[in-house]
């Protein structure tokens, strides 16, 4: 079984589909990263994320109806599943639990430098 | 794909292919989708070029690995490539010895041609390395003799400043003189080859310094050495400001040692050793540098640099003036044009001019090794098919079981167009390793002196070519095999039918093919061989044996060695000479009546001629006491044949040598003077009574060496200044009988090859026509046939063969090498004997019958039983 660690962009991916929920699928998941944090990646990496989230069972899919702007295919709708928001949740809790851990006089050095 | 033809929205079709070729089946629909849909955006927003463009870059883009059709390309794509290579070379491993003498044979193959392509390949690459060398010229006369045109390398003394001064478009010019002479060094005494030359020589040409200045050459007493030069007399390059003493034409004159030039790079057709100021000529030479004198031996090589490569014509116009200034000054030598040519190919075009500066080899010999090699390969690759096709028949069933479970046509051919390519790739590599290691040092010991070599590294050509011979190769001798076979019928195969309706036509039409190119190597092999001892025992027209020959420089060495000469024993006659004959090449202008010639001319002290025992056919040899001789000349046979005219009788006969007419006292037999293929041509001898280059001394007894040490130990007692430089009368061919004799090697180890090849070949399709015929030879047997009727039976069809190439070998061999020989060796041979093409032919009827016997004692010896009870 692959790693359950979550990368950078792997977690922003879950966060958005997430964030879409219910209508989660690869072009408005890459649009929605634009508008958020305005980074623009290709199509290819959003389903490269999307594929490596399912692999490591953060994400489930299913396929929707065809619809006329696809040219008559569906899209495939993405879910987050329970052990996904655990892996969210945990680096959620590691980055906060690690944030407060700093002291202040590191945080007010690194303004003045 | 996009049926939506309405909306003019569809994407890039090529690019959706694309995709859909690579990308993961489960995953196509959603990714089509997503960028179908990212597509309509882009195109409603902007325009549709710009639209594809980003549709193409998305798709591209999904080149990625978790994108890639795992599945389909196991079933397909990939598992099938390795499937493929995973069978060949189980298959090559099955048959080790068919695969093994398919690798060897088109590995050698390619190394030979790949040995041919580093020779061809060293020809036009000669002098590349000169900066500008597109813009340097060499200038050139052309000489008409009564028709017959003639080009000289050299060109008058005042050419290259003239051209200098007045031709805008000349940036530089240079002069070139080669002379020899004596260098010494502390007790390092030797001859060598001296360049003289103009300062601006070292700034056209590019030898780098690695010490000293470019400008060194306008000092007079400079000298640059090249690095072995260097080397060879000092022991270090840093030897700048050092002593170099000299002797030029006898007169001994000190030089400083002012730059050392880097190491020459291998393709450069001329350097130097010694390289000297060009004013150095009129001192030891009393040569003028400011005349329009074009008496040939005062001329120079000159070279100019033009601002472009286009501007030769440019100098043309200019060249009109001085010839007239030229022929007025030269009535004996008249030059019909100046010609400019480039440096790049002067050394290849260097074996079409009279004393050239630089010269390449020969191109016929370049050419005919450029139609061998190619023969070889046409060669290798008709084994190779007809061993494919024959080793196929073993496994038909394996071919029509795969084509029984589905495998398609397509599939056959990629399974043996794979197993191909892995031959040609493994004979390929073996081949560069083979050229590398063996053959071009082998190249480089046979042509001695040269210094061939290919790197895969340093030139990008040699890959290419190699590449390009693997691709040519695979697909030229595995199309057919993989076509063949692939098209067998599985049901006939499985029923067994296959191998009584099939007739492999095209196999024999192959072997008869090889036959006859390997009946035409054995033939050029032994037909140089042939030549090679021709020449042995050619009858050189006068006897060169026990007699030592000796330059000297100078009266005073000239007189010592005839005083030694006269006390000892060991020699029994002398003479002295201006040239020699085999070394010296001299020429010069006559006029017979009206008409003039250039012939070569020997000028010989008194019993020169009678020690060399050149029978006379009338008259009489030069007579010291007589004065009149110095107005006389002796002349060959060939003189008289071709020079006297029918209306004179042969008192009377004159020939007018500068302003003086003189007398034809004698006539000789004609002899060999530069090698036994080059005509003989008219030839005169001189009185000559002071000024002697060469004494020639005919010994006594059978041991010419340790005479020639007596003689050693004398001049160096004599002389310490001056290196020994005696030589052998006997010896005068030798460079030549090592050329003929590089050919015979090479044309030898060409045939061995190509013996090698269709032997092989021969072996791979006997194997299969016994292996067809099989049921009907066990029959026989069965029957009662005699092992001898079996053994004529078998061998018959590959003697019908050879008799089919034979007829078309024969007539086509004897006709080209005779032509071929007589451009090589010009009226060396009165045709060609026939006992080269009878040995070969008996040479390739023992190859055919030693190649097959090994399959028919392996016939005989089989039970029949065994072979009929299969069905």
């Amino acid at each position: 079984m692959k790693g359950t660690q979550l990368g950078e962009f792997e977690e922003l991916v879950l966060l958005i589909v997430g964030v879409l929920y219910p209508d989660a699928y690869g072009l408005n998941i890459r649009q929605e990263i634009h508008n958020q944090t305005g980074r623009k990646v290709a199509i290819g990496a959003v389903h490269s994320a999307l594929s490596r989230l399912g692999d490591k069972g953060f994400l489930k899919s299913e396929l929707a109806d065809a619809t006329h702007e696809r040219g008559g295919r569906r899209k495939r709708l993405f879910q987050i599943t329970a052990s996904g928001k655990r892996a969210m949740e945990k680096n959620h809790e590691m980055r906060n639990s690690l944030f407060s851990q700093i002291p202040d006089l590191a945080l007010k050095g690194l303004n003045y430098g | 794909m996009n049926k939506r033809a309405k909306h003019d929205i569809r994407p890039p079709k090529l690019a959706d292919r694309f995709l859909s070729w690579f990308c993961k089946d489960e995953l196509l629909e959603e990714v089509k989708g997503d960028l179908y849909e990212f597509y309509r955006v882009e195109s409603e927003d902007g325009s549709k070029a710009k639209a594809n463009l980003k549709y193409w870059f998305h798709v591209l883009n999904f080149l990625r690995p978790f994108a890639f059709n795992r599945k389909r390309q196991n079933t397909n794509s990939i598992i099938m490539y390795r499937s493929y290579i995973k069978t060949g070379l189980r298959n090559l491993k099955k048959q080790k010895l068919a695969s093994g003498i398919n690798v060897f044979g088109l590995a050698v193959t390619i190394a030979i041609s790949l040995v041919v392509y580093a020779l061809v390949e060293k020809q036009f690459t000669l002098d590349n390395f000169h900066k500008d060398a597109d813009r340097i010229f060499a200038v050139q006369s052309q000489i008409d003799w009564n028709g017959t045109e003639e080009i000289w390398g050299k060109s008058p003394m005042l050419i290259g400043p003239a051209l200098l001064s007045e031709v805008p478009q000349v940036e530089q010019s240079t002069r070139v003189f080669v002379s020899q002479a004596t260098v010494r060094f502390e007790d390092k005494v030797f001859n060598e080859s001296i360049t003289f030359a103009d300062p601006s020589y070292l700034e056209i040409f590019s030898f780098p310094l690695i010490q000293g200045n470019s400008n060194a050459l306008e000092v007079k007493t400079n000298v640059v050495l090249s690095s072995e030069a260097a080397l060879k007399y000092y022991n270090d390059l840093n030897v700048i400001g050092k002593e170099l003493k000299m002797v030029v034409d006898g007169k001994p004159q000190l030089f400083i040692v002012a730059g050392i030039a880097q190491q020459f790079p291998d393709n450069a057709s001329f350097k130097f050793d010694f390289l000297v100021a060009l004013q150095n000529v009129e001192t030891a030479y009393g040569i003028s540098l400011n005349d329009w004198d074009n008496i040939r031996n005062e001329s120079v090589f000159t070279f100019v640099k033009l601002d472009d490569s286009q501007n030769a014509e440019a100098l043309s116009s200019t060249f009109e003036k001085y010839l007239t200034v030229v022929n007025e000054i030269n009535k004996d030598w008249q030059i019909k044009e100046f010609k400019t040519h480039e440096l790049l190919s002067m050394a290849r075009n260097g074996q079409f001019v009279k004393e050239p500066y630089a010269s390449g080899s020969t191109p016929q010999i370049l050419v005919m090794f450029g139609i061998i090699s190619l023969l070889l390969l046409v060669s290798a690759c008709f084994n190779y098919v007809n061993i494919a096709v024959s080793m196929a028949q073993k496994r038909l069933s394996e071919i029509a079981i795969r084509k029984v479970v589905g495998g398609q046509r397509k599939q056959l051919i990629g399974q043996f167009l794979t197993e191909n390519f892995i031959v040609c790739f493994l004979a390929t590599v073996l081949g560069a390793f083979i050229a590398v290691y063996f053959f071009l040092p082998g190249i480089n010991v046979i042509f001695s002196g040269s210094n061939y070599y290919i790197s895969l590294t340093e030139d990008p050509f040699v890959s290419l070519f190699l590449f390009g011979i693997f691709l040519v190769l695979g697909l030229s001798s595995g199309a057919y095999p993989a076509l063949y076979i692939s098209k067998f019928r599985p049901v006939e195969i499985l029923k067994g039918k296959l191998h009584k309706a099939k007739r492999n036509g095209l196999g024999k039409f192959f072997l008869t093919a090889q036959f006859f190119l390997t009946f035409i190597a054995i033939v050029s092999g032994l037909l140089f061989t042939s030549i090679n001892e021709f020449q042995k025992d050619q009858d050189w027209g006068y006897n060169p044996k026990n007699t030592i020959v000796l330059p000297v420089s100078g009266v005073e060495q000239f007189t010592a060695m005839r005083e030694f000469a006269v006390q000892t024993p060991r020699v029994k006659a002398w003479a002295g000479m201006g040239n020699s004959i085999g070394r010296s090449r001299s020429q010069q202008p006559i006029q017979i009546l009206e008409e003039r010639h250039t012939v070569r001319t020997f000028r010989v002290g008194p019993g020169y001629l009678e020690n060399l025992e050149t029978p006379f056919i009338s008259g009489r040899g030069f007579d010291e006491q007589l004065f009149t001789d110095q107005k006389s000349i002796i002349v060959n046979e060939e003189f008289m044949r071709k020079l006297k005219p029918t209306d004179m009788s042969e008192a009377e006969f004159t020939v007018k040598i500068g302003t003086e007419d003189f007398n034809i006292i004698g006539v000789v037999a004609d002899f060999h003077f530069d090698n036994f293929f080059s005509p003989i041509v008219p030839v005169i001898f001189q009185l000559e009574k002071e000024d002697y280059n060469y004494i020639m001394l005919k010994t006594v007894g059978q041991n010419l060496t340790a005479t020639e040490e007596v003689i050693k130990t004398e001049w160096a007692r004599r002389f310490p200044d001056t290196p020994y430089a005696g030589f052998f009368q006997e010896e005068v061919f030798d460079q030549f009988f090592r050329e003929t004799k590089s050919l015979k090697d090479v044309m030898s180890f060409v045939a061995y090859i190509a013996i090698l090849l269709s032997s092989t070949g021969l072996f791979g399709l006997a194997s299969l026509m016994i292996f067809r015929k099989i049921k009907e030879y066990s029959v026989r047997k069965v029957l009662g046939a005699k092992s001898k009727n079996i053994v004529a039976l078998v061998s018959k069809e590959f003697f019908v063969l050879l008799g089919i190439a034979l007829l078309l070998g024969l007539p086509v061999s004897y006709f080209s090498f005779d032509m071929m020989f007589e451009q090589i060796f010009p009226g060396s041979m009165d045709g060609l004997s026939a006992v080269p093409f009878i040995t070969a032919i008996f040479i390739l009827m023992g190859v055919i019958l030693i190649t097959i016997s090994t399959h028919i004692i392996q016939l005989l010896r089989t039970n029949p039983v065994k072979n009929l009870r299969l069905e």
